[in-house]
């Protein structure tokens, strides 16, 4: 097909600037400032997709957002963007789009013998059909997927960035049609931070589409008048191809932007759409309304469209929408079409109106000055023409409208331009939670009570006339901007006039009766993007589904991306029939986000790849990985896991690590330990509340060992306190939970405890820290500190375990904490972050004549086990407590503790709670996985009762076998028993239950 | 460095001298790490004694108001919260100094220089930047300059001081720096973005 539909002149295209373009794969030309549909339509290419369940040929149905049919591919690979709606799809040279859900092509579709079967798929087809076997559900569900369908997405990483940014406004308005462009107008002149968003490419919604003049000047120059007004306030920030998607608690607003989609691709470093996250004082919506579809018999043949998206092809694109287009309404807003093209010197086959009086509108009178025939109280009973449309059934309705009256008369034509009324888009306001309420005389839902500081002004408010667009759009912007602290002190009201005309009636007849009863024969489509008839609302009903929630998803009737934008109402006139109630007593279902679909990489934005998540560093993180460390993530650290030598394994490595402590000496970066200031009169009387252990007369320069608890007796945390004044403590707490210790704590201060003299500061990355283990630890120290005793003559009294001095080492200020949690003698150092890096370089050149060994994370954990030290958060899960762990002697009797009371609950002192114990395979090289059950006896055909489960586990370097620890049922009680640990592979492992203190249980080489 | 020893910035392996500009007409945004600036946290009921014992021997007032900031010379005052206060200040022994001024009053001051990363953002384009990753409303008429606010920004926990008309002070914990440098860069990438080392 050849032929062009363009008009001669006329439109808002840019005649002098055609636009190559392909659509599966064939080359077309448009203009500057087509849509992909308008080009298609001007090309005279009708069919344009495959419908969702049957396969049917679909053409272009509308002019924008409400686009059920049209949904295509744009782009090429990675670029791709499937389901994109042809309406709202700007063209740009060497655009390249792609019919979906097809094959092997869109004229010959295999997939539409579903229609030839479609009785065998009624409503809910698959819930009814596939449900036995029950299993096969999984495999029924894939091929169903297959043949019912949406585009595919792309495969590869999408080369093109994506942005979000948040915004703040006093009047955030949503539209720039003729009540959102006055609303704009009437709040920017006061003042008011103000951001209008229209999801077109150009300001004005449907005056774009008018032919009629405003005070003079045409429509358009009116809205681009308005625009440069606006433009030139310095606190208003419009937004063209901007679509406000969804409407969130509290005036939170999405706005999905197309920064770049018009072009063939984003120019270097701006983003191709970005996601805006809108905090709004006030919010005025202007969104326009949607026209409806008239449900008669095979209503979706390519060429039948909404009669005000053939007005705004004609009039803003200068496109036809057909050589001969025969008009179908059951209201006024038609006749304007009719007029428009004939004087385009376009073919009106005819208007058929539902209606048996003559329309009062100013267009109807000019129907026979035009020798345009009005078939009145007439119907299309049927359609022709299998990929386009051919010709139109025309038949007499009886008085009641329920029954076609014979005399059928076949008009050819290849459009039809229907209206079935229209429908306020409410969606927005909808989402944030307004009632709406049904109006009789336009027969469609408007805004009711807002819930939010919103309000709804012109076609979404249900006032269709533009004389009063204007006006209420003024107001609405005026009244937001007044509500948000700002008025005008001279207001302007550059408003044009426009003629008043007040809309007919709507003659609601739904389904539009044909030769046969709806079901049989010809299909009645309601939603056209989910393939859902009259049938099958029917169905639903008769098969008792009085819900309209139910009927919804049974159906799936505005679902789906299209959120029912024109079928909505229709369905639910089809229910309420079906029920015998009116409308507003069937009620309306919520619209959802978002209005239209928003792309994952728009909600991404730029949190992908390297910024997806912070990664923190130490001071010493440079050398870690210049050393290459294999890391560990603990919380958003990346912690050294260990240092792999040339060949090494892991094993190889953590082995030489661990023996190096055990041996001679080795550092670890433990810069990631929490750590909490706490100073005041009454620091000592805090942490007696908050470990379960005594502090009161912890000397100063001496640390203790302490675990806190949840107010249920849980382990929360566990570290050492050293003392460093009076007055004066630092807390460490594990790595990463920094934050939640120091929240801890002050809740309480804040909430509980306000009396209480002592205050916290976290200084956890103040301070660079370096742990120093192994038997040569001081010998290493001695070479570096000054100012410190370290008890090289004098022996362990001088700096004993658990004890803390300050002096110098390396030549930087220091405070050396002897403590340990390798079980060898050891020194944690903290240092200013700054100087982290020098003193952990000068430990190793001063350590070189000892073998010094930097020593990741895994050593570590290996070197606690060994010593059967637990490590919060592997054998503690939440429901832990310190008896559980073997902790009594850490259990003050002397003092109340937070926790302390439910350590007395008689299920806290049960013998058989699960507690700490340690674990010996049988076969020493058996290393039990973590996590793995217990059970008492030999397993056999599960079910088995689990006793327990092993918590940490490791190969054990310094014994040669491995250890592995647990939480047991009774476990204490069980020392020396045999257990047994099924294993996924091999049967099971048998243990034997022994002391979690594995290595050096008595503690000497700590004292070093 | 006051102690003469050498010492590395929470940026120093980003090496930004090295990609440092003189020339930043075309830039939308400047970046500038701050090292080592003394910052102490004090946390104190702001009692009138207390804001006379802060200006006698620090010279500068106390903000009472959430969200304000005072300044005297190269000391400043942020207001964190209830109760407590980041000072900032070029001289190392401010602490030394508060520490004795305080003795005996239930003042808390605590050194956490080293716990912070300071980097300047600033520029015609440093709201915009900001508005990327932090919901906070940074328009003249709420947030002028001399405000104060703790936030997210990106996914770092910051605290934002705006010194001038386009010029933001972004207090980020040490190890988030290098995240929070990245992400800037990026962010910024689309206005222009000039390294600049600190005066």
């Amino acid at each position: 097909m050849t032929r062009s539909f363009r008009t001669g002149e006329g439109g808002r295209i840019d005649r002098s600037k055609p636009i190559g373009f392909t659509f599966d794969g064939k080359t077309y030309a448009g203009f500057a400032g087509d849509t992909l549909a308008s080009a298609l339509l001007a090309n005279g290419v009708r069919l344009v997709a495959r419908s969702f369940k049957y396969h049917r040929p679909r053409g272009i149905f509308s002019a924008g957002a409400e686009e059920p049919n049209a949904l295509v591919r744009v782009g090429d690979g990675a670029r791709a963007l499937p389901n994109t709606r042809a309406t709202q799809v700007e063209l740009y040279e060497g655009l390249a789009a792609y019919s979906q859900n097809n094959w092997p092509s869109l004229r010959f579709d295999a997939g539409a013998a579903a229609n030839l079967f479609s009785r065998l798929l009624p409503a809910g087809f698959y819930y009814k059909t596939f449900m036995r076997p029950k299993r096969m559900w999984q495999w029924y569900e894939r091929r169903i997927r297959r043949a019912a369908g949406m585009g595919r997405a792309p495969d590869a990483p999408d080369p093109d960035l994506y942005d979000k940014r948040h915004a703040h406004c006093d009047v955030l308005i949503v539209g720039g049609g003729p009540a959102g462009l006055s609303a704009a107008l009437a709040a920017g002149q006061t003042g008011a931070r103000v951001i209008l968003a229209d999801e077109q490419s150009e300001f004005g919604g449907t005056l774009l589409g008018e032919t009629g003049k405003l005070g003079g000047a045409s429509a358009a120059d009116w809205a681009a008048d308005a625009v440069a007004e606006l433009s030139a306030m310095p606190e208003v920030r419009l937004l063209p191809r901007a679509t406000v998607f969804g409407y969130y608690d509290h005036n939170h607003l999405g706005i999905a932007e197309r920064v770049a989609d018009h072009l063939p691709a984003p120019t270097a470093g701006t983003p191709r759409q970005r996601l805006w996250k809108v905090r709004a004082k006030q919010v005025v919506l202007a969104a326009g309304s949607h026209e409806r579809p008239l449900v008669f018999a095979d209503n979706d043949r390519p060429g039948i469209m909404l009669a005000g998206a053939a007005r705004s092809y004609l009039n803003r694109y200068g496109v036809r929408a057909g050589s001969r287009v025969l008009i179908f309404t059951n209201n006024d807003s038609a006749y304007p079409l009719a007029v428009d093209l004939a004087a385009a010197g376009g073919d009106v086959a005819a208007v058929v109106d539902l209606r048996p009086a003559a329309s009062q509108h100013p267009a109807a009178w000019r129907m026979d000055e035009l020798k345009i025939e009005v078939l009145r109280g007439y119907a299309v009973a049927g359609t022709k023409g299998r990929l386009r449309l051919k010709s139109a059934t025309v038949m007499a309705l009886n008085a009641d409208g329920n029954e076609v009256a014979g005399g059928a008369r076949e008009i050819a034509c290849d459009a039809i331009a229907m209206s079935g009324g229209w429908s306020p888009a409410v969606h927005l306001f909808s989402q944030s939670r307004g009632a709406l309420e049904y109006d009789e005389v336009l027969a469609a839902f408007v805004p009711g009570r807002a819930v939010q500081a919103t309000r709804s002004a012109g076609a979404c408010n249900g006032s269709f006339d533009l004389h009063r667009c204007f006006l209420e759009g003024f107001d609405a912007g005026k009244a937001a901007a007044a509500d948000a602290g700002f008025t005008a002190e001279d207001e302007q009201r550059p408003l044009p006039a426009a003629t008043q005309a007040k809309p007919g009636p709507v003659r609601m007849i739904n389904p539009v009766p044909s030769i046969r009863p709806v079901g049989q024969g010809p299909k009645h489509f309601v939603d056209f993007q989910n393939d859902v008839t009259a049938a099958d609302i029917g169905l639903a009903a008769r098969e008792g589904y009085a819900s309209v929630e139910h009927t919804k998803r049974y159906t799936t009737t505005g679902m789906g991306t299209d959120q029912g934008k024109t079928s909505s109402l229709n369905a639910l006139g089809l229910l309420a029939d079906q029920l015998a109630l009116a409308i507003p007593d069937v009620g309306a279902t919520t619209f959802r986000p978002p209005y239209t679909p928003v792309t994952f990489g728009a909600l991404a934005g730029r949190d992908i790849g390297e910024l997806y998540a912070p990664l923190r560093r130490t001071p010493m993180q440079r050398w870690h990985e210049d050393a290459g460390a294999a890391f560990e993530d603990v919380g958003q650290w990346k912690r050294p896991f260990y240092y792999p030598r040339r060949s090494e394994t892991k094993e190889q490595a953590v082995r030489r690590e661990v023996l190096a402590v055990r041996n001679s000496v080795g550092i670890l970066d433990a810069s990631t330990l929490g750590k909490i200031d706490i100073k005041g009169p009454d620091a000592a009387a805090l942490l007696d509340w908050i470990y379960t252990n005594d502090w009161a007369r912890l000397g100063v320069g001496r640390c203790r060992y302490g675990v806190m608890c949840r107010e249920d007796g849980m382990v929360l945390d566990d570290g050492v306190t050293a003392r460093l004044g009076e007055e004066h403590f630092l807390m460490h707490t594990t790595s990463g939970n920094a934050e939640r210790v120091s929240a801890w704590l002050e809740e309480w201060l804040q909430t509980e405890w306000p009396a209480m003299r002592a205050r916290c500061t976290v200084v956890t990355e103040h301070y660079a820290t370096v742990a120093v283990a192994g038997p040569n630890a001081r010998r290493l120290l001695a070479a570096l500190a000054a100012g410190i005793d370290l008890g090289i003559d004098m022996g362990n009294a001088a700096f004993p375990h658990m004890s803390v001095r300050e002096g110098v080492v390396a030549g930087i200020p220091a405070r050396v904490f002897r403590v340990s949690y390798t079980g060898e003698l050891s020194y944690e150092i903290n240092v200013k972050a700054r100087h982290g890096l020098t003193l952990w370089r000068a430990l190793l050149t001063a350590g070189e004549r000892f073998g010094v060994m930097p020593f990741g994370t895994e050593a570590m954990h290996v070197l606690r086990a060994e010593k059967g030290y637990i490590m919060v958060g592997q054998e503690t899960d939440g429901t832990v407590t310190p008896l559980d762990l073997g902790m009594e002697r850490a259990i003050s009797t002397r003092k109340d503790f937070l926790g302390k009371r439910s350590l007395s609950r008689a299920d806290m002192t049960k013998p058989d709670r699960k507690q700490l114990v340690g674990l010996l395979t049988e076969d020493p090289d058996d290393v039990l996985p973590e996590g793995a059950h217990i059970v008492a006896e030999q397993p056999g055909k599960p079910p088995l009762q689990a006793q327990g489960h092993v918590t940490s586990s490791y190969y054990s370097p310094t014994l040669g076998r491995s250890i592995a620890l647990a939480l047991l049922r009774g476990g204490r009680g069980q020392l020396g028993r045999q257990v047994f640990v099924p294993r996924e592979d091999c049967g099971s492992s048998a243990a034997t239950v022994v002391d979690p203190a594995f290595y050096d249980p008595k503690g000497v080489r700590l004292h070093g | 460095m006051a102690d003469g020893l050498p010492a590395q910035g929470a940026l120093a392996h980003r090496r930004l001298a090295a990609c440092a500009v003189e020339e930043t007409r075309d830039a939308g945004v400047r970046l500038t790490e701050m090292p080592f600036r003394v910052c102490i946290n004090m946390r104190a009921q702001a009692t009138p004694e207390v804001r006379t014992i802060l200006s006698q021997h620090a010279g500068c007032g106390l903000p009472v108001q959430p969200m304000e900031s005072a300044r005297r010379g190269t000391l400043g005052a942020l207001w964190l919260g209830p109760e407590e206060w980041l000072l900032v200040s070029g001289s190392d022994d401010l602490r030394d100094r508060l520490v004795t001024a305080f003795r005996g009053h239930f003042v808390t001051v605590t050194d956490v220089s080293d716990a912070y990363c300071i980097v300047r953002l600033a520029g015609p384009a440093a709201r915009d930047v900001l508005a990327k990753g932090c919901g906070l409303d940074t328009h003249d008429s709420v947030f002028p300059p001399g405000k104060v606010a703790r936030s997210l920004l990106a996914k770092a926990e910051v605290t934002l001081h705006r010194t001038a008309a386009d010029v933001f002070e972004i207090y980020v914990a040490r190890s988030y720096a290098d995240y929070l440098w990245r992400w800037l860069e990026d962010a910024g990438a689309e206005y222009g973005v000039a390294v600049v080392e600190a005066a």
